[in-house]
C-alpha cells in the first residue's frame, strides 16, 4: 500500500477489514497532490528503494 | 440496545450487544454521542422493544444479511439496520424503504467503499417512487430537500447512521470528506410522479408504476437553477445547461462516465413538455448543450492532461459521455422558478431497488 500520512489510519483499517492487517505500507508526506513536479521527483527518488522492497516482498498471510 | 420487556416477537434471536441504562434521554444521547454512534443529533434509544417492532414491520428475519458494508466489510443484518432505523426516528412502516436502500447501497456498482472514505463531499441521495409515497407520507413537493417530513428526514438519517455504525464511516479517522455537506444528515425525497409529464424514474429503470422503489444517487451537492423569465423549452434548456457546465464537479473529471440528476420543479417540467419535448429529447438537448465546454474555463496548466483524459474534440470538453447520463426527475412545489441540478460522485449510475413491503 502507498498512502499519504493523513490516510494511514484508514488504510490500516481497510486492510485489516479485508484480512491483511500486516500489509506492507509506504507512507508519503501529505498533501501530495499539491506538490510541485520537482518535489514529487525528490520524494519518489527517496522512497524508490523502500517501494521496490515492499512491493516485491512476499504477501503476509491473510488473517480473517 | 436497551433492556426492556416485550411480549411480541421472541427476543432470543437478537444478537446486538445489550447495555442497561437509566431511563434518561439526555444521558443516553450523551453516551451514544461519546461512543461515536450518532450524527451529532439526539437519537431515539434503540430499546429491545423498539428494535423488535421495527424488524417485525419488514417481515424478514433479524439475522438475515442484507449486504456487506465497506470499509469495515461488516455483514449488515436486518437487526443492525433496524437498530439504526430506530435511532434515526423511523416509524416501523418506513423500515422496508430503509432495507431497500441498504440493499442498493451495497450493490458493488455503487462503490460504497469510496463514498464512505473519500475526501469528496458526496452524500447518498434517495429518490422514492410508487404508491409507498402516499402510504407513509413521503414529501415530493414544497420543501423537497427538507426539512419537515418525518419519513423523508428519518429514512435519510437511517442511511447515514448505517454508513456510520455498520460500515464504519467515522468522520475524520475513516471518512476523509474535507467539508462534508448538509445532505450527509439526510437526503431523501419522493418524485412528484403526478406532476411528471414523462415516465417516473422507477418505470425508466424497468419497474411498473404500481411498484414502489428507491433509486440511489451519489450527490456531491446541489446546484441551484433559478430561472423565471423563460417561456420556451429551448431557452430554459439553454439556461439549465449553463448551470451544469461548471468545472468543479466530479462529473467533469476524467474517467467519470456516470449519471447526474436534474430535479425539475413541476413548472419547469411543464414548460419543457409544453413545447413537445419528451424526456429523451430533453436529455439529448442537454447533452448537445454541454458537450462543447471551452477548455479555456480550466487553467492552462491543466489543458494538456484534460485533452488526453477526456473524449474531447480539439478545444472543447464534454460534461457527460451520453444523453442517457442526464437523469431527470420531477419534484418540488408549484408556482416555483427553482429547479436543482445534483452533480454526482462521477462514476456511479443510479441504482434502483424494489421496496418489499
Amino acid at each position: 500500500m502507498v498512502v499519504t500520512e493523513e490516510f494511514v489510519g484508514l488504510a490500516k483499517a481497510a486492510a485489516r477489514a479485508r484480512g491483511y492487517p500486516d500489509l506492507p505500507m509506504v507512507v508519503l508526506p501529505h498533501p501530495f497532490e499539491t506538490k510541485s513536479a520537482e518535489e514529487v521527483e525528490r520524494i519518489a527518488t527517496e522512497k524508490a528503494e523502500e517501494l521496490v522492497q515492499k512491493l516485491t516482498a512476499p504477501l503476509p498471510p491473510m488473517r480473517v | 440496545m436497551m433492556e426492556q420487556k416485550d411480549q411480541r416477537m421472541s427476543s432470543a434471536q437478537l444478537r446486538s450487544p445489550m447495555v442497561e441504562a437509566e431511563d434518561d434521554l439526555d444521558g443516553i444521547f450523551a453516551e451514544y454521542y461519546k461512543q461515536g454512534w450518532t450524527d451529532g443529533l439526539p437519537i431515539i434509544p434503540p430499546t429491545e422493544a423498539r428494535v423488535l417492532r421495527m424488524i417485525e414491520a419488514s417481515g424478514r428475519s433479524a439475522d438475515e444479511v442484507v449486504g456487506v458494508f465497506p470499509p469495515r466489510q461488516a455483514q449488515g443484518t436486518v437487526e443492525q439496520i433496524a437498530v439504526n432505523a430506530v435511532m434515526a426516528g423511523c416509524l416501523p412502516e418506513y423500515f422496508p424503504v430503509v432495507l431497500a436502500i441498504a440493499e442498493a447501497m451495497t450493490d458493488s456498482a455503487f462503490d460504497l467503499f469510496s463514498l464512505n472514505t473519500t475526501t469528496n463531499a458526496v452524500a447518498i441521495l434517495t429518490v422514492v417512487n410508487g404508491p409507498i409515497r402516499q402510504r407513509i407520507d413521503i414529501n415530493c413537493s414544497y420543501g423537497l430537500f427538507g426539512p419537515g417530513w418525518r419519513a423523508n428526514a428519518t429514512i435519510g438519517r437511517a442511511v447515514r447512521l448505517v454508513q456510520l455504525n455498520i460500515a464504519g464511516a467515522l468522520p475524520g479517522p475513516v471518512s476523509k470528506s474535507t467539508h462534508g455537506q448538509p445532505g450527509r444528515y439526510s437526503m431523501c425525497f419522493g418524485e412528484f410522479e403526478e406532476k411528471n409529464p414523462w415516465e417516473p424514474l422507477h418505470v425508466e429503470q424497468g419497474l411498473t408504476r404500481e411498484e414502489s422503489a428507491v433509486s440511489l444517487f451519489t450527490a456531491q451537492g446541489t446546484v441551484p437553477i433559478t430561472e423565471s423569465r423563460t417561456r420556451t423549452a429551448k431557452a430554459l434548456i439553454h439556461f439549465i445547461a449553463h448551470c451544469m457546465d461548471i468545472v468543479g464537479t466530479n462529473n467533469m473529471l476524467p474517467l467519470h462516465p456516470g449519471d447526474s440528476l436534474l430535479v425539475l420543479c413541476p413548472d419547469h417540467a411543464a414548460v419543457i413538455a409544453r413545447d413537445g419535448y419528451s424526456k429523451k429529447a430533453l436529455q439529448e438537448a442537454l447533452f448537445e448543450k454541454t458537450s462543447r465546454i471551452p477548455i479555456s474555463r480550466w487553467p492552462e496548466e491543466k489543458h494538456e492532461q484534460l485533452l488526453k483524459d477526456r473524449k474531447t474534440t480539439g478545444q472543447f470538453v464534454p460534461l457527460h459521455d451520453s444523453p442517457a447520463n442526464f437523469r431527470v426527475i420531477v419534484a418540488g412545489g408549484l408556482g416555483g422558478i427553482h429547479s436543482t441540478w445534483v452533480p454526482t460522485y462521477g462514476h456511479s449510475v443510479a441504482i434502483t431497488r424494489k421496496i418489499k413491503a
